[in-house]
C-alpha cells in the first residue's frame, strides 16, 4: 500500500512544472522572449477564458488577453514571486477586462447574452487564420433562454462578486489564487462567492 | 446587521461553503443543527445549490482557439517582429476601406480596424488611446463642431464624415457639411510622438481646434502603418 504522504507521480510532475515556470519567469525577466513565449503558451487558455467569461465574446477576450500579456512582459520586474505569475497575470487580465466592460458600457449596452450563446469566430486580421471560436459543449450547457438569463443576472452583480464567482466556480481556480487576483483575503473570496450565489438565487428565481 | 456584511456564522454562508466542501467538522455540525430547525434555511440551501449548478453549466461553453497562432501573435507583439506576409491582407483591407465614404459609426469602426491591424503600433506607442479612444473622440468632436458651427453659418447641419488613409503614415478623418465652407479634420501621425488634432474652419467663425498628444514608449519600424 502506498504511503499517502509520499509524493505521487502527479505531485512530482506538478513540482517540475512549477520549477520550470519559475525558471521561465526568471529568464523572461532578463528579456528572453522565447521563455516568455513558453509562459504565454502555458497561460493563454486561462487568460482568454477568464476574459471571455467577463466580456462575453471571443474577439474582445482575445484582445484583452493579448494586451495583458504584453503588459505583463513589460512589468515582469515588478513580479516579486515568480511562482505567482499565473494569478498575477490573471489580475491584469481581470482589471483590463473590467475596464473594457466599463468603457463598453459607456459606448453602448452590450450585455453578455448578446454573444455568449452564439458561436463566434475571431480571425487574425493579417493572416485571416482563425484564432478563436466559441462553442458549447453539448449536454452540459444550458438552454438558450436560461443561458441568457444567467448572463444578464451575472451582469447585475457587483464586480468583485462576479469575478470571485467566475474565477472560483467557472474557472475552478483555487481560492488563494482568486484572492490574489482580487487582492483580498481567502475568507473574503468565500464571502463574495456566497453573496454572488445568494443574489443570483433571487435574480434567477423563476428559472430555478 | 445587513445581509451584505461579512458574517462567518451566517448559516447560509456555511451552506455555501458546504457546497464547495470547505467546512470543518465543527462547522458542518453547526450547519446541520441550523438546517433541522429552519425550513427557510433548507430552501435557501437548495437555491444556492441550484445556482451553483446553473453557473457551472453557464460556464461550460468552451473557446476553441488556434493557440499556436495566438501565442505567436503575442510573442510578436513583445518582440516587435511581425511576419511581413501577413500585412498584404492588411493592405487589401485598407484599400477597400479608404475607397468608401463612411458615416460616423463606420468611422468608429474604422478606427477599431486600425487598432486591430496595427497591433505593434498599438502596443508600443499610444495605442489604445489614439486608436480606440482618441480617433473616435476626435471624429465625434469633428462632427459636433460641424453640426454646431453649421447652423451659425447657414450650412446644412448634416455633416458627412469621410475616412481616408494617407500614404505617409497619416490617418485622416474628415467631417464636412455638404455645402461646405465648413470642414473639420482629424489627423494623427504615427511616429515616436503621436498627435491627434481636430480642426474646424468656417467662414466668419475662425479656427477651432482640439488636440490630444502623447509619447510612445518605443520606436517601431516594422509596421507600414
Amino acid at each position: 500500500m502506498s504511503n499517502p504522504l509520499e509524493p505521487t507521480a502527479l505531485d512530482t510532475e506538478v513540482a517540475l512544472m512549477e520549477s520550470t515556470k519559475v525558471d521561465l519567469v526568471a529568464r523572461a525577466k532578463e528579456g528572453d522572449t522565447n521563455a516568455f513565449g513558453s509562459l504565454v503558451r502555458m497561460h493563454q487558455r486561462q487568460a482568454v477564458s477568464v476574459a471571455f467569461r467577463l466580456l462575453g465574446n471571443t474577439e474582445d477576450a482575445s484582445d484583452v488577453a493579448q494586451d495583458a500579456f504584453v503588459r505583463a512582459f513589460r512589468s515582469l520586474g515588478q513580479l516579486e514571486d515568480p511562482a505567482r505569475f499565473g494569478p498575477w497575470l490573471l489580475r491584469t487580465v481581470s482589471n483590463l477586462a473590467l475596464n473594457f466592460r466599463r468603457a463598453r458600457a459607456h459606448r453602448k449596452a452590450a450585455p453578455l447574452e448578446d454573444t455568449a450563446v452564439d458561436a463566434a469566430e475571431v480571425r487574425h486580421p493579417g493572416t485571416g487564420l482563425r484564432l478563436a471560436r466559441t462553442e458549447t459543449s453539448g449536454d452540459d450547457t444550458l438552454p438558450t433562454e436560461l443561458h441568457a438569463a444567467v448572463s444578464a443576472a451575472l451582469e447585475k452583480l457587483p464586480e468583485k462578486q462576479r469575478l470571485a464567482l467566475i474565477l472560483f466556480s467557472v474557472e475552478q481556480m483555487p481560492q488563494k489564487d482568486v484572492a490574489a487576483v482580487l487582492g483580498c483575503s481567502v475568507e473574503l473570496v468565500k464571502w463574495n462567492v456566497f453573496q454572488a450565489r445568494r443574489k443570483l438565487r433571487e435574480l434567477l428565481a423563476e428559472h430555478l | 446587521m445587513s445581509g451584505h456584511e461579512h458574517n462567518p456564522n451566517d448559516p447560509a454562508y456555511l451552506a455555501s461553503r458546504e457546497i464547495d466542501g470547505d467546512l470543518s467538522a465543527d462547522e458542518r455540525q453547526r450547519l446541520q443543527e441550523a438546517l433541522v430547525g429552519s425550513e427557510a434555511l433548507r430552501a435557501e440551501v437548495d437555491g444556492l445549490r441550484a445556482v451553483d449548478a446553473v453557473v457551472r453549466q453557464w460556464g461550460a461553453s468552451s473557446i476553441e482557439v488556434d493557440w499556436d497562432t495566438s501565442a505567436q501573435l503575442i510573442q510578436a507583439m513583445v518582440t516587435g517582429k511581425f511576419d511581413g506576409a501577413s500585412l498584404s491582407k492588411v493592405d487589401d483591407i485598407l484599400a477597400r476601406w479608404a475607397n468608401s465614404a463612411v458615416d460616423f459609426d463606420e468611422t468608429m469602426f474604422a478606427s477599431a480596424v486600425i487598432s486591430r491591424i496595427a497591433p505593434v503600433a498599438r502596443k508600443y506607442r499610444l495605442p489604445r488611446m489614439v486608436f480606440r479612444v482618441g480617433a473616435p473622440l476626435a471624429a465625434a468632436a469633428a462632427i459636433v463642431l460641424a453640426v454646431t458651427v453649421g447652423p451659425w453659418t447657414g450650412l446644412a447641419p448634416s455633416p458627412r464624415s469621410v475616412v481616408r488613409i494617407g500614404p505617409a503614415e497619416v490617418f485622416q478623418v474628415a467631417a464636412r457639411a455638404p455645402s461646405a465652407d465648413i470642414r473639420a479634420q482629424v489627423s494623427f501621425v504615427q511616429s515616436d510622438h503621436a498627435d491627434l488634432t481636430v480642426d474646424a474652419e468656417s467662414d466668419g467663425i475662425g479656427l477651432l481646434s482640439l488636440g490630444v498628444g502623447g509619447n510612445g514608449r518605443g520606436r517601431d519600424d516594422s509596421s507600414p502603418l
